[in-house]
């Protein structure tokens, strides 16, 4: 994988593990869902 | 050929993906347990190819919320509909235009006149708001939606000083 910069790596790989963290224990899809539409509500009043 | 290839998803078969999130300007949502399928209707990217670039471009600038194409939905012999996938992301939110411009700076891209547009020596990023962007807890910035082309320096500076 190729990077902006070193700190393009850093940022990346720790989001990759976080991701992989939080898919070892999912919220459930009609939860995300909900969690979803709740974000795009907030940043809509941003 | 999607068809005879195993990559067509007619559109009464859509809802099988996932629980609709929601929808954009130019993807419809599904979420289901580890990804979010979006059903891409070409509006902003304008033609199939465009949209797969676009993709090439969001995956490496941003990596940890890469697309894979899945495959094409649509009404036989109407429409086609290009399928997207991308990893959730957990436990963030909404990040403000502060935190973006700050994270895209430390990405090596200037800020362009516009809010939420971005370029560098290859690439001009744009739409970068916060309905777009989200932050975790411990500040790291997940691009989940963005416009991407490439560019030349001088078409840029034109660009952003119009």
């Amino acid at each position: 994988m190729k990077f902006l910069n070193q700190f393009h790596k850093e940022a990346t790989e720790r989001k990759m593990r976080k991701i992989a963290a939080s898919q070892q224990s999912p919220m459930n899809s009609s939860d995300f869902a909900q969690y979803m539409k709740h974000n795009l509500e907030i940043a809509n009043q941003m | 050929m999607a068809k005879a290839n195993g990559y067509w998803i007619p559109m009464m078969d859509v809802f099988d993906l996932g629980v609709p999130g929601p929808s954009g300007n130019e993807n419809d949502t599904y979420v289901a347990e580890k990804v979010i399928y979006k059903v891409n209707n070409l509006l902003n990217s304008g033609s199939i190819v465009a949209l797969l670039r676009k993709i090439f471009m969001h995956n490496y600038i941003f990596p940890d919320t890469a697309y894979s194409f899945y495959g094409f939905a649509g009404f036989d012999g109407r429409t086609v509909q290009p399928v997207i996938i991308q990893p959730r992301v957990a436990d963030a939110h909404p990040a403000t235009q502060v935190m973006i411009d700050t994270y895209m700076a430390a990405l090596g891209f200037e800020k362009a006149a516009t809010e939420g547009r971005y370029f560098n020596k290859t690439y001009e990023v744009w739409d970068l708001v916060p309905r777009n962007v989200l932050v975790d807890a411990e500040g790291d910035i997940f691009v989940v939606d963005a416009e991407i082309k490439a560019v030349t320096r001088a078409k840029m500076h034109h660009r952003c000083n119009k």
